[in-house]
């Protein structure tokens, strides 16, 4: 009995001594002065002699934000003059304007293009009032295709995101030439489609899908035989080759947890508009290779001299850089390196994050490469197929 | 035994494994590869693969429909299994031999 109460007494004496008068008056002062919001802010009550001091604070400190959220909005966009409307049509007066590179070209203008493609990615999803992303081709007077597919990818990402940008909308372009492109690669039809992305049969325009198409490699294979002198087994190097960079980028490309809500689609275009010539662009805007790879110590550590160029040569030279870590993994980029080796694929060129890689004619067994400053999320793969009979008399 | 890949499985193969796309290597080894193979052993029969008249194999068709056969097959050497196949391929010369160089030096790491 003795010991408990001796026990009770000191712990009771203890708890006493901690909080002493002078604290408890502190604690209530605090508790008393201040309440705390929602979002977990604290909030002067209006009966603090200094509360007129913090209104006036907090007003300043509301606007400053304010004007810095409608800045960011505006963007590097803001020289933009573009009429409100929509492709469909309809009439807006809020819109997010986005103004394209006159050159317009990940693979002959890729700084200024991808510059163009991180800030308007940034700003969105950052947050915007708009509802509705014009962009205007007016200005742009040379374009490529690997550009414009970005940009449907980059649009269809951003549908199915948490902002507020659900339309889109813009001017067509003004050059004849980039006009032509526009309309044949189906773009509008893409952007315009509010419901299913999933259906674009026709084998001229920009294809894509979130899973392997072994038919749509039949398709191309056949389109190919129809308008050249090509027979089916001079094309069979081109359905292991898509067939690898499909499976590159269902497997790969978008494998890391924070792009999960992305669908894992990959586009390809054939351009024939030059007779005997037919120029692939393949490309994903998942993570792109060097983020997937498997990377040395000095490559993990920028500081070390890690350079994705570097990195993506030894991939395409076989050395071992598949992430599943497994010995019979990891062979396409050798694969797609080899075709190129044995002359099957002229002017293969690979760009993705900060690496921009190619293959010249005249000396196939050199990759040569350069770094660019902005870094390109997803994955470019362009190369032509050039048929060497064509014109001739093939009995 | 005799099987033609164009005739009675696909023209266009597909990728590695079955969610990945159609006619893959997966789907090809479990519903047809597997089976035709036990029963070429148990009948001591050589199993002949027609491989032409597709539009081109993807390397991890080929891996893990042959590869993965073999590195199924853990209790016969990997030369025996080899063995026990026969490839037609006037189409694309190299493709045997990618095959067997599959089938003989795939593992598991």
């Amino acid at each position: 009995m003795i010991v408990i109460y001796v026990v009770r007494l000191f712990t009771l004496r203890e708890i006493f001594g901690m909080i002493t008068l002078s604290k408890l008056q502190v604690y209530y002062s605090k508790i008393v002065c201040c309440i705390v919001n929602v979002s977990d802010k604290i909030i002067m009550r209006k009966k603090h002699p200094r509360y007129p001091l913090f209104l006036k604070r907090h007003i300043k400190k509301l606007n400053r934000n304010n004007k810095a959220r409608k800045r960011m909005v505006k963007g590097v966009h803001d020289k933009a003059q573009i009429p409100a409307k929509s492709f469909d049509g309809s009439p807006n007066k809020d819109h997010y304007p986005a103004v394209l590179p006159t050159v317009f070209s990940i693979k002959d203008n890729p700084n200024e293009t991808i510059n163009f493609f991180n800030k308007t990615r940034r700003t969105i999803m950052r947050g915007t009032d708009c509802d509705l992303m014009m962009f205007d081709f007016s200005n742009v007077e040379c374009m490529t295709i690997d550009a414009l597919m970005y940009l449907i990818a980059m649009i269809m990402n951003i549908r199915i995101s948490i902002c507020t940008v659900k339309r889109f909308g813009g001017n067509k372009p003004k050059n004849a030439e980039v006009l032509k492109l526009y309309d044949r690669s189906g773009f509008e039809k893409i952007v315009t489609d509010r419901q299913s992305f999933i259906k674009n049969d026709d084998a001229r325009c920009i294809m894509f899908s979130d899973k392997g198409r072994p038919e749509k490699t039949r398709e191309i294979c056949e389109y190919i035989i129809d308008n050249s002198t090509f027979v089916r087994t001079d094309l069979l190097f081109l359905g292991e080759m898509l067939g690898e960079l499909e499976g590159n980028v269902i497997d790969h490309a978008y494998s890391d947890k924070t792009n999960s809500r992305l669908h894992r689609r990959w586009f390809v275009y054939i351009d024939d508009s030059k007779p005997g010539k037919f120029s692939f662009t393949f490309l994903d805007n998942g993570l792109g290779i060097w983020a997937t790879m498997q990377k040395n110590f000095s490559e993990h550590v920028k500081k070390f001299g890690g350079n994705s160029a570097d990195a993506i040569i030894d991939a395409l030279s076989g050395g071992f850089r598949t992430r599943t870590k497994k010995t019979y993994r990891g062979r396409g980029l050798p694969s797609i390196r080899k075709h190129a080796q044995e002359k099957k694929i002229q002017n293969l060129t690979i760009v993705t994050s900060k690496a921009y890689c190619y293959i010249t004619e005249d000396n196939v067994d050199k990759i040569d490469s350069m770094r660019i400053d902005k870094s390109l999320k997803g994955t470019l793969y362009y190369w032509e197929i050039i048929d060497p009979n064509y014109g001739k008399d093939v009995v | 035994m005799f099987f033609s890949i164009a005739q009675e499985f696909t023209t266009t193969p597909g990728l590695r494994y079955r969610h990945q796309s159609e006619y893959s290597g997966e789907e090809f080894r479990e519903d047809y590869l597997r089976k035709m193979y036990s029963d070429a052993v148990s009948k001591g029969e050589i199993l002949t693969i027609d491989l032409d008249g597709t539009f081109g194999y993807p390397d991890s068709f080929i891996s893990e429909a042959f590869g993965g056969l073999a590195r199924e097959q853990t209790n016969t050497p990997r030369k025996d299994i080899i063995a026990r196949f026969q490839f037609i391929s006037k189409d694309q010369s190299g493709l045997i031999e990618k095959i067997h160089n599959m089938m003989l030096n795939e593992d598991e790491r």
